[in-house]
């Protein structure tokens, strides 16, 4: 299909010619990434069928306290701020100053205070995507 | 006191020209703007210094060492102004000369071009060796109103064809050997005559031949697949299509270029790819389709690029209504490592098997993410990452800079360039925000439209411009990695688009 295009177009292309080059191109791209895209799900679930990751039996010895938590919802109201069991009233009172500075004192209300179990993982990624500004 | 005198007409005050100091202050801005604003500074500082040092007269710089002069067609040498033994010295600042005179549509304004170069040419000492009748004239997009016009070269009225090409002198010292004569018929790329010289090529022009040699956009895109984390795109593929529909910006420009009259196709195919954002890769294909603009297509790409952050966010804005910029996305699963180890083989051997001509670009982004996911070449993994990547970033930066002369970027041609790159960022932004809002329609898992944008790849700033709008609507929703995925298929997308272009173009290497 393409090699047929290819021949085509010369330095001053007729508009017909021109489309047919634009529509061609675009299309393409698109049908390649579409492709990509099926393959990509066709390769995550042969993995997760295959490989049958051993998270089940992983996940709860390292991560169990973490893990518990939304499930367990054991929150308790301090002020009016919704916050889990174990997080000491201190915290609660830093992290309120803390927004409070990097708002600049703009109205805020904090409404919950949750732990998260993946919050390192998301930083580490964010300082990583943060500290290599090329291209 | 005459030694005073000899010593003041020796510095570089006397080869100042307006557009030098026109160029100081692009630079000055742009260094204003990486220092103080902060818009991509590694980026930005590199290219406004080379951009600096281009408009300096400096020496042992830029200029290219003597060496052969090449013919640049097959044709006949119709005039030939040069003998064996014969002195050339090149002036303190050398300028753009015209490589054929047909690109100026009006016959006075192509004879007044050619006669205040050849003035220019006989005051400095840049000096025209050939002129070459090609065998094939080329065709003009604009077609000039004239085919012939009358020049008097070194006291000879000669009769000039609006399709003859001119071959200028481009390094100091002394004609050593004369291949070529009036009348004579070569063929492109031979030797036309060899100029000699003890003092060799200076420092940038051989850092430039890493672009021009297409090493450097191969490598950094190494260094990227290094970097990047194809986890996103591969928990959540169904963002490819966003880089794919980012890659209209591309074809739109491309049609506004051929809509200008100013290009013809090839050229505007090379203005096109900077719609993705994506500065190797536009290096990479100006360089294969149009080597004569690559200079103002690196300059707009890398510029506009680090621009991202100003460029997009209004039109991501204008398209999107609050509750859209809102929409929390559903947190992605863990892509095991077999999964990313599989992801990179299959798109490295899918990609090139149906563009063998972006090969360079595919074959090393995905080689530099195999070095990263698959766990036992930390070493070279963080080679590509940091030091090389760095290196070539000082390096190409610079190259880009260093092309920013004012003679060749204050034109019409460039200003056009300038613009339309402006066009293709900002349809690249606008077509990736509609697709996303366009899957939307038919998805329940809803897409926040933010992440459309980062399809224009410039990794990683436009999933970062994703994020910060995100968080301006919401700031509790963090989009980044889900606008790493649009962002990475933008680099796959953008570098398969290239590789239709050269293998439409037939251009191979």
């Amino acid at each position: 299909m393409m090699i047929s295009t290819i021949a085509a177009l010369a330095a001053k292309p007729t508009v017909l010619e021109n489309v047919s080059f634009i529509v061609g191109g675009f299309v393409f791209v698109v049908v390649v990434l579409a492709t990509l895209s099926i393959v990509t799900s066709l390769i995550g679930v042969l993995c997760s069928r295959l490989i049958k990751e051993p998270t089940a039996e992983q996940k709860p010895a390292p991560q169990a306290a973490p893990a518990a938590k939304p499930a367990a919802a054991a929150t308790k109201q301090v002020n009016g701020i919704e916050a889990d069991e174990d997080i000491p009233a201190h915290v609660i009172a830093l992290i309120a100053a803390a927004t409070h500075v990097i708002l600049e004192g703009r109205p805020q209300r904090i409404v919950s205070i949750r732990g998260t179990t993946q919050g390192w993982a998301q930083e580490g990624r964010r300082e990583i995507f943060s500290s290599h500004r090329v291209r | 006191m005459k030694q005073f005198e000899e010593l003041f007409y020796q510095t570089g005050f006397f080869a100042l020209e307006w557009r030098m100091i026109v160029m100081w202050l692009v630079a000055g801005g742009l260094l204003y703007l990486a220092v103080f604003k902060k818009f991509e500074p590694l980026l930005l500082v590199p290219i406004a210094f080379g951009a600096l040092l281009a408009n300096l007269p400096t020496q042992n710089m830029i200029n290219s060492p003597a060496g052969p002069v090449l013919s640049p067609v097959d044709g006949t040498v119709i005039v030939s102004t040069v003998s064996l033994g014969q002195d050339i010295t090149m002036p303190a600042v050398v300028h753009e000369m015209p490589a054929s005179i047909g690109k100026l549509t009006s016959k006075s304004e192509a004879e007044e071009l050619l006669l205040s170069q050849f003035e220019k040419a006989k005051q400095d000492g840049q000096r025209l060796l050939y002129v070459i009748r090609p065998d094939s004239p080329e065709s003009f997009a604009v077609e000039p109103e004239y085919s012939e016009i009358k020049v008097t070269i070194d006291s000879t009225p000669v009769t000039l064809r609006n399709t003859d090409k001119l071959v200028w002198a481009s390094a100091s010292g002394s004609v050593s050997e004369l291949d070529a004569e009036v009348g004579d018929k070569v063929v492109k790329g031979a030797e036309l005559l060899t100029v000699h010289s003890s003092h060799t090529g200076g420092f940038f022009h051989y850092i430039s031949l890493g672009i021009v040699l297409e090493l450097f956009p191969p490598l950094i895109f190494l260094g990227v697949g290094a970097l990047t984390d194809f986890g996103p795109l591969i928990a959540n593929p169904r963002t490819l299509l966003l880089g794919a529909a980012a890659q209209f910006g591309v074809f739109a420009t491309y049609a506004g270029a051929m809509g200008s009259g100013i290009f013809d196709s090839s050229q505007a195919a090379a203005i096109g790819i900077i719609g993705g954002a994506d500065g190797p890769t536009s290096i990479f294909l100006a360089n294969a389709l149009a080597p004569e603009l690559l200079a103002p297509i690196a300059v707009a790409a890398y510029s506009y690029m680090a621009l991202v952050p100003v460029i997009q966010p209004p039109i991501m804005r204008a398209l999107t209504t609050e509750q859209e910029r809102k929409i929390r996305m559903k947190s992605l699963r863990q892509v095991s490592r077999l999964e990313k180890l599989i992801f990179a083989l299959v798109v490295v051997v899918f990609c090139i098997l149906l563009v063998p001509a972006a090969s360079p670009l595919i074959g090393l982004l995905l080689l530099g993410n195999f070095l990263r996911e698959c766990g036992v070449t930390e070493r070279l993994s963080k080679a590509a990452q940091n030091e090389l990547i760095n290196v070539i970033t000082i390096f190409l930066g610079t190259s880009v800079g260093i092309t920013m002369t004012g003679d060749r970027f204050l034109r019409t041609e460039t200003l056009a360039i300038l613009a339309l790159g402006i066009v293709a960022f900002g349809i690249a932004t606008a077509s990736g925000v509609l697709m996303a809002k366009f899957m939307n329609l038919f998805s329940k898992n809803k897409i926040n439209p933010l992440i459309g944008s980062a399809g224009v790849s410039a990794v990683p700033m436009a999933a970062r411009v994703s994020q910060v709008e995100g968080q301006k609507a919401d700031s509790g929703n963090f989009l980044l990695m889900h606008a790493m995925g649009p962002n990475v298929a933008g680099v796959i997308g953008t570098a398969l688009v290239a590789g239709y272009f050269m293998t439409v173009f037939g251009s191979g290497h």
